[in-house]
């Protein structure tokens, strides 16, 4: 079906479109300038109504080992969550871990049309993929985590020199076809693995004797040559802890120019001031990011309730275990590849460390001059489910409302948090960004994030509402790929959404090298460790193949 | 003839390895899998494509098409069905959901027991894992718990490339193999525990102070077990060994490994819980999912004659349970060829059996092997004619 969005108040940042009044065609898919004379196409009256590019959460755990195995801890999260009326899902449950078609549904609510999970590890490669296979109507891609499998850090210890790892590098992404890489507390994970409880920037990993500023570096370097067009997705060094703003900074010089992207940098951004050694870093964040052009940040904000951290950060999720609520969590070593680390959590108004938590992420999204380089998120499920960004949109936009939920909050709070004398109150416009444009273009996904002719129809039509949270909660239409999939709420059509990667290049005598050390520490053949195109259809569950072109 | 490198499907451990066939005659010339298991299996596969399969109806042979329009009838008049076995790969896993969604079916594995009770350990206290690659490559003590009833531990040694020719052999300890219970197992591990927390424990046995002692100068130790040899105390053992190994976490390093998972019970444990949020034992309704590990047992609904039909779907296996043979319901069953002999000599009335394709055997697939981390593919070896369970299901939800 074909579609003419008529009268629409189209808000698009990459053509600086604000609130224009113009019509939107839909033909085949794709956004066009025109119909031919002999096209159908059904008129959709949009008349006040805003019309933007369909929401793009660059980072969220949605697929994965420790994303089921937070499924399976927290039954009782999924006797609250569990609704289905619409003959057309798939029943479905949860919120801070739901199904994956639970996921795919609540997204699509809430005008999103893609998803990446940002930490599949290596050998779980598979099962990511077939997660977000299983996650309707999305698009979806993931990061590959590399930089504390030990074949990598063996590589950079030994000194094979950059274009060996860099093949490697090019190998393990297209061998688990993936979008990007991220690298989880540098070389931390291998670290705890050897018995080593904490890993700053400059520190030596014990066993391998290399640093995680060199491991960044390396990284960071390795994808500028491949051409990935999405920097090195870093989740810092020392996460949680508090005066960590400092190696959070050492890891941005660590990139020496480099282009690399700061995950949930709510969490990496404390100081150690005050009364109870802990503080917001907020402004220094900020400063250092004005002078780091190269940098990008997904914020990871905290929303106030009940969640679930599941992150592949083992040395750090091992020593928050004490704070897990319910009293329960799991800790594994992965296939000398990576870990898992899932700690329940409650975060708390009256606790003055979660309030502070909280205040530090609005204060980084408000004091950012540069919305292209940021990106909201919660860092779903760790800083709450992705269902609170229509709450969180109206925290940035309106003033007096974030006023009155700081009110609420531990009274010692407002003693150290700028917040309330922030003024800033985010416009659509810059909402757009965002969620939408920015982590398109962050990604390098030219064709998605925006309303331009030729790009895919994923389009978001919501009813203005001077109440944000109302109005991003249910969008009055959301278009995937063309199909009209969701209306007032309701989903109309599930179609299986496509898979986002990119196909590197590398010199394939690499594989000698990776076969012998999978021979001697690997448990599975080295014939079943790469994805295949075809196998990627199956497990995508027959979506559609989406290559991003290197740059 | 043909060398390819194959992953076994018949256990959980999934050992991939060559295996030589010859295509002409379809038949298994070699293998390097001498385990029990995989040569149960692959003894059954001999001359598979020049076979005719044929599905049942109430003991008369009858075409796939036949018998599924039967079976669609049968479930349309069905008010809740339930579908256990289980035994599938991920294609027939996705099916499976997808089919109880449809039809407001309970879902529960054939090692549904055991799989409920490792469970009810971890969504009430965690757990601590670790998987096979680091075994092999990290660990350097390996604590074998209990027993081995399914002869696991050829295929685990194999593994982890634990053999006599190997340097540096990491060091094996049998912990309660000799013991004369489970009871005894669980009172040894308890004292285990206690002991750690306190070094001067006064209760603590002979057994385990040397047990401590040998194990104290390792850097990575794995404890082993397989659940399945205790599908009646799997929850208190997994508890203990659950403290114990977070207790030795505190100073040094390690991890539990389980081996259980046969017949593909991780594996549509694992799909079940993403597709939806909750494991197995969980009823589809009309008013959402209901996970009631206690109540969803196959076996007590068969007793308590809740269900007007059983789904039984088994690719893996050709034995039917006991409890399975004196329905007074329906019985659907989709899977080996060979449960034909076992309907039959058992004689069985008011049932359906479609036969189906074995993955990794005569159809591709995937399965998640024992440490729940790595999925592997699966690679067909010989030809037959038969569907896949997944091919099947779609065409009896068609329509229905």
């Amino acid at each position: 079906m074909n579609y003419r969005l008529k009268n629409g108040l189209l808000i698009d940042p990459v053509q600086k479109l604000n609130t224009i009044r113009q019509d939107l065609l839909i033909k085949n898919g794709l956004i066009v300038s025109e119909f031919d004379s002999f096209d159908k196409f059904k008129d959709i009256d949009c008349s006040e109504m805003i019309v933007m590019a369909g929401g793009v959460d660059m980072h969220t755990h949605i697929g994965g080992g420790k994303t089921n195995l937070s499924r399976l801890l927290l039954p009782e999260e999924h006797f609250a969550h569990n609704r289905s009326n619409n003959p057309l899902e798939i029943s479905s449950t949860g919120c801070c871990t739901p199904g994956s078609y639970q996921t795919g549904y609540r997204y699509t609510e809430m005008g999103y049309t893609a998803a990446f999970e940002p930490a599949m590890i290596f050998s779980n490669a598979r099962q990511v993929h077939m997660e977000m296979g299983d996650t309707p109507i999305l698009d979806h891609g993931a990061y590959v985590m590399l930089g504390n499998d030990e074949l990598f850090l063996e590589m950079l210890a030994s000194n094979k020199g950059h274009e060996m790892i860099r093949d490697y590098v090019g190998w393990a992404m297209s061998a688990s076809k993936s979008m990007g890489v991220k690298i989880v507390n540098p070389g931390g994970i291998s670290a705890f693995k050897f018995n080593q409880r904490s890993l700053d920037v400059d520190q030596n990993h014990e066993h391998w004797q290399i640093t995680p500023r060199r491991i960044l570096k390396e990284l960071a370097l390795c994808l500028t040559d491949l051409g990935v067009p999405h920097p090195l997705h870093i989740h810092a060094s020392n996460l949680g802890v508090p005066g960590n703003i400092q190696s959070t900074i050492e890891t941005i010089d660590a990139l020496e120019g480099l282009p690399g992207h700061l995950t949930h940098v709510q969490f990496h951004t404390y100081g150690n001031d005050g009364p109870q050694n802990f503080s917001s870093a907020a402004r220094s964040l900020v400063e250092k990011l004005k002078s780091s052009p190269n940098i990008s940040i997904d914020v990871g904000q905290i929303i106030f309730g009940q969640t679930v951290t599941a992150s592949g950060d083992t040395m750090k999720q091992h020593g928050n275990s004490d704070f897990a609520n319910p009293n329960k969590w799991i800790i594994g070593d992965i296939e000398c590849d990576a870990g898992c680390g899932v700690v329940p959590f409650k975060y708390k108004e009256e606790s003055f460390v979660n309030a502070l938590q909280w205040a530090i992420g609005l204060e980084i999204f408000l004091l950012m001059d540069d919305p292209w380089r940021v990106v909201l998120t919660t860092d779903h499920p760790n800083g709450g489910p992705f269902t609170s960004y229509p709450h969180l949109i109206r925290l940035l936009a309106d003033k007096s409302f974030r006023d009155e939920q700081l009110n609420k909050l531990h009274p010692d709070v407002l003693e150290h948090t700028d917040l309330n004398e922030i003024k800033r109150e985010l416009s659509l416009y810059e909402i757009a960004i965002l969620t939408r444009s920015a982590p398109a273009k962050l990604l390098g996904l030219s064709g998605y994030g925006n309303l331009q002719v030729g790009s895919v129809a994923d389009i978001a039509v919501y009813t203005q509402n001077p109440n944000f949270e109302e109005m991003f909660s249910t969008p009055k239409f959301v278009f995937k790929s063309g199909d009209l999939v969701c209306k007032n709420g309701e989903i109309v059509k599930v179609p299986v959404g496509g898979v986002h990667m990119v196909q590197t290049n590398f010199d394939s005598n690499i594989k000698k090298y990776i076969s012998s050390f999978y021979e001697k520490n690997i448990s599975s053949s080295f014939a079943n460790s790469e994805i295949g195109l075809e196998e990627l259809e199956v497990c995508a569950n027959g979506g559609k193949i989406l290559v991003t072109p290197l740059k | 003839m043909n060398k390819k490198n194959w992953a076994c499907p018949f256990c959980s451990l999934l050992c991939d390895d060559d295996l030589i066939n010859d295509l002409t005659d379809n038949n298994i010339l070699n293998t390097n899998f001498a385990c029990p298991k995989a040569s149960h299996g692959l003894g059954k596969i001999y001359n598979l494509k020049n076979k005719v399969f044929k599905s049942i109806i109430n003991k008369v042979e009858v075409d796939h098409y036949a018998a599924i329009q039967k079976a669609r009838s049968w479930l349309s008049k069905s008010n809740n069905p339930v579908f256990c076995g289980l035994g599938v790969d991920i294609a027939g896993a996705r099916s499976i959901v997808k089919f109880a969604n449809k039809t407001n079916a309970i879902v529960d594995h054939k090692f549904g027991e055991t799989l409920s009770k490792v469970n009810r350990s971890l969504q009430t206290k965690g757990l601590f894992f670790t998987t096979l690659s680091e075994v092999k490559s990290r660990a350097d003590a390996v604590v074998f718990i209990g027993k081995d009833s399914f002869n696991k531990k050829s295929c685990f040694y194999k593994k982890i490339d634990q053999n006599i020719h190997k340097k540096n052999k990491k060091k094996i300890v049998n912990y309660g193999d000799l013991f004369d219970s489970t009871d005894n197992l669980i009172d040894s591990l308890q004292n285990l525990s206690a002991l750690q927390k306190q070094n001067n424990f006064f209760f603590s046995s002979k057994y385990n102070d040397n047990f401590l002692k040998n194990l104290s100068s390792f850097s990575y130790i794995v404890f082993v077990w397989d659940p399945a040899c205790y599908p009646d105390d799997a929850d208190a053992i997994a508890d203990v060994l659950l403290e114990i190994v977070r207790n030795l976490n505190k100073k040094t390093r390690g991890g539990i490994l389980t081996l259980a998972g046969d017949e593909g019970s991780i594996t549509m444990q694992t799909v079940m819980t993403w597709m939806t949020g909750l494991p197995l034992r969980t009823a589809f309704t009309s008013r959402g999912l209901r996970y009631e590990p206690n109540k969803y047992s196959i076996k007590k609904i068969i007793q308590q004659n809740v269900s007007d039909i059983v789904i039984w779907i088994s690719c893996f296996s050709s034995e039917l349970p006991d409890y399975l043979l004196n329905l007074n319901c329906p019985l659907i069953i989709l899977g080996h060829y060979e449960i034909s002999d076992q309907v039959i000599q058992n004689n069985l009335d008011n049932f359906i059996f479609i036969p189906v394709a074995i993955p990794g055997v005569d159809v591709e697939g995937h399965l998640v092997r024992c440490d729940g981390v790595v999925t592997v593919p699966l690679e067909k070896i010989v030809d037959s004619d038969l569907p896949s369970v997944q091919k099947v299901i779609y065409k009896i939800m068609q329509n229905l």
